[in-house]
């Protein structure tokens, strides 16, 4: 009873939601609200597990000295934040905002953007062209790398174009070939999650 | 020669980041404006501006944000351009933020541009709104399409005016920093409500499908996208709109030019090395 | 003292705003040199900032709008459909037994739920994009000037080409095997305009940043020069820099 009554739950809701695709009405609008309503009291108690869990992290390497220091620089990073929204509000021009703005953007923007140096020293070790296929890969990039700069039209004028046909022919077809692979798919997923013939988001 | 090509083969990570830095942050730097190349718009971002061209004064745009500050140097620009010209053709603005840390990023963004003179007529509640977040993820359609829009987001004010539902709003733009998207463009063919999406870079080339069946009316992709539609607008209405991203156009063309001599390197180094090991 | 005077004093003044976003962004650029504790009291700073801005703003937007409010509500007025909410709380309450290994069980009927409303409502909508998909490979060749052809072409016939090589059940011999690798090469140029457009996308991430450290040049300076003067006496008096080997660099 661990696994079956939840699946029978899924799959009852889900030939719920299937239907209401097909009969237009069956869930009135206000009975829609029924899960919306739900999902946002989801949305209360996925905050409180997240609280619980990050607050459990801490606890434990703050207690078995698992780096220590930076758990507690962390506590107190977030006990500040937690100070100033509650003494000052979270509007724009209080401390809050404040803190958003020059500590969090700067910290998570920058953070990403070494992705653009990893890039770059991705592309000096590992882009060669072994063989035809990654050939084409390295022929495709470079084109469509230089379309999409402005000097790529200053160069030769039909770059742009190139690229355009590129973006829109075969990388298209590429995509649309894995759309498809993706949908059938998900579909198969959907399918097994339905009949409870797939039980990996279920515990023992 | 030898020498040369085996202190390229072991050539320190740290000097290619070091090349990097330097052909990203000289141009930017004042003096060097004679590097800034004027960008040509393309059909897909022209098709987003030509859908905001054609509303009236007091139709709706939905305005999704889902990105936070990861991707704010690629699609905060295009917020700010798109909001602008939402601003002067006077079409109604509804801002949702589906990540919370968004939230302050666009509230942040949306005073900066309000604060000119140009635009310091615009009232929160009338022109625009920040509708803020509601914890329901991507199925704001399935639930909310034939919904009350004032009583889903718990806001007030003139704004909402002939908007009663999502279907009364006449244009919705998505800014997707992730694959968050996807289910607004799944959903498009059964609500069938018009849809343009902003996204970075690295998400083009996967929307492009989307754009060939209809199922998004256009598409601006990353900084260029974002600089594109800062010229649009800026020619419309013969005034400076440009932004960051037309700005970091430079720094973005030799900052590619010197990836180009990288790779072109890489593979010379290896098909050299090739030729030596026989 | 009014406390968000003082608040406003250490927050909101010129100093903060202009050295901390510089002051941020080169301690996390220390990471390009090698792992430092800069750079981890740095992420550390970051996590906990972005944690306590995440909880109070879930506050505000989440738990105190449609918990605390409508439980309010609920006392001073029951409604039977209440009982619907409370139902839903107890069943999202179940996710907590995630945490415990011998009542993990109990998390399953909240699991199970999401998941199969999940896969019905999808599983119409992935049918309806694989026949909008379809459909529109069903267009004429002929779109009217060269270009247009020549690309419609080749998406019908990649398209086709590219799911052949996905076709599993018959080796790839003979026709199916040259049809096969011409679809391999279409999904290669796929993921050549793919990473052309993530080297922009990651490059702009960066020039963003750039453009902070050139809007405060002297912040910037005085940031760079005091770091690296850090890494210096650092690496050298504390921590031995290990050559790195070419497979243990990062790429």
């Amino acid at each position: 009873m661990k696994k079956e009554i939840p699946i029978l739950l899924g799959l009852i809701t889900g030939i719920l939601w299937y239907g209401e695709f097909f009969i237009a009405g069956m869930f009135q609008e206000n009975q829609k609200l029924f899960f919306s309503n739900g999902f946002k009291i989801a949305g209360v108690v996925g905050v409180a597990v997240g609280v619980y869990s990050v607050a459990r992290q801490n606890y434990y390497k703050i207690k078995y000295n698992n780096e220590r220091y930076y758990a507690i620089l962390r506590v107190s990073m977030i006990f500040l934040m937690i100070f100033l929204g509650i003494a000052s509000g979270t509007s724009s021009g209080t401390p809050f905002s404040s803190m958003f703005m020059n500590v969090y953007v700067p910290f998570q923007a920058t953070v990403f953007s070494l992705l653009a140096f990893y890039i770059a020293s991705a592309a000096y070790r590992s882009f060669k062209a072994k063989s035809v296929e990654s050939a084409v890969l390295l022929i495709a990039s470079i084109i469509v790398m230089l379309s999409k700069i402005p000097l790529g039209g200053e160069i030769c004028s039909q770059i742009p174009v190139v690229g355009e046909w590129i973006m829109d022919s075969p990388s298209s077809a590429g995509k649309r070939a894995i759309i498809f692979g993706g949908y059938l798919g998900s579909i198969t997923m959907m399918i097994r999650i339905f009949f409870g013939l797939e039980r990996s988001h279920l515990s023992e | 020669m030898k020498k040369i090509l085996e202190k390229l083969k072991k050539i320190d990570r740290r000097i290619i980041y070091l090349v990097v830095f330097l052909s990203i942050i000289i141009p930017i730097l004042p003096g060097f404006d004679f590097l800034i190349f004027p960008v040509a718009p393309t059909k897909e971002t022209k098709a987003i501006f030509d859908e905001i061209e054609i509303l009236n004064e007091g139709d709706a745009v939905f305005i999704d944000w889902a990105f936070d500050p990861s991707s704010k140097a690629e699609l905060l620009p295009m917020f700010e351009a798109f909001f602008k010209h939402c601003m002067k053709k006077k079409v109604k603005v509804f801002i949702y933020y589906a990540t919370i840390n968004g939230i302050n990023l666009g509230k942040e963004s949306v005073k900066k541009i309000t604060a000119t003179e140009e635009f310091s007529w615009c009232r929160e509640g009338i022109h625009y709104i920040n509708m803020e977040y509601v914890p329901i993820a991507a199925d704001i359609r399935i639930f909310n399409m034939d919904v009350d829009f004032k009583g889903t987001y718990k806001k007030e004010g003139k704004i909402f005016e002939g908007v009663e539902t999502l279907r009364d709003i006449d244009y919705m733009i998505g800014l997707s920093g992730s694959a968050y998207h996807f289910t607004h463009v799944d959903m498009q063919i059964r609500f069938n409500y018009k849809f343009g999406i902003a996204v970075t870079g690295v998400m083009g080339p996967d929307f492009v499908p989307y754009l060939q069946t209809g199922q998004l009316t256009g598409m601006a992709n990353g900084l260029r996208g974002a600089a594109e539609y800062e010229r649009l607008v800026s020619d419309k209405y013969e005034k400076n709109y440009y932004g960051s991203a037309t700005k970091g156009m430079s720094s973005l063309t030799f900052s590619h030019l010197v990836i180009f001599g990288f790779v072109i390197v890489g593979n010379i180094v290896y098909y050299m090395d090739k030729r030596k090991r026989g | 003292m009014d406390l968000k005077a003082v608040l406003d004093n250490i927050f909101l003044n010129d100093i903060f705003v202009t050295w901390i976003p510089v002051l941020a962004t080169i301690m996390i650029m220390s990471f390009l040199y090698r792992d430092n504790p800069l750079y981890k009291i740095g992420e550390n700073i970051f996590i906990g900032v972005s944690l306590g801005y995440g909880w109070i703003l879930s506050w505000e937007y989440i738990i105190h709008p449609f918990f605390i409010m409508p439980v309010n509500d609920m006392f001073v007025e029951f409604h039977f459909w209440d009982i619907t909410n409370i139902l839903w709380f107890l069943l999202a309450l179940t996710m907590f037994f995630r945490f415990s290994r011998k009542k993990a069980w109990v998390a399953n009927y909240y699991f199970g739920f999401m998941f199969g409303y999940m896969a019905g409502y999808y599983i119409p909508i992935a049918i309806q994009n694989i026949l909008r998909q379809s459909t529109d490979l069903m267009k004429p060749m002929n779109q009217g000037s060269f270009f247009e052809s020549s690309k419609w072409i080749v998406i019908i016939f990649g398209t086709f080409a590219a799911l052949m090589y996905f076709f599993f059940s018959k080796p790839h011999k003979g026709v199916l095997g040259k049809v096969a690798r011409v679809g391999i090469v279409v999904m290669m140029i796929f993921f050549g305009a793919a990473f052309g457009s993530t080297v922009m996308g990651r490059v702009s991430l960066f020039i963003d940043r750039a453009l902070l450290l050139v809007d405060f040049p002297m912040q910037s300076l005085v940031c760079t020069v005091a770091i690296i003067i850090y890494l210096i006496i650092y690496f050298k008096f504390f921590k031995k820099e290990e050559k790195i080997a070419d497979d243990e660099s990062f790429v």
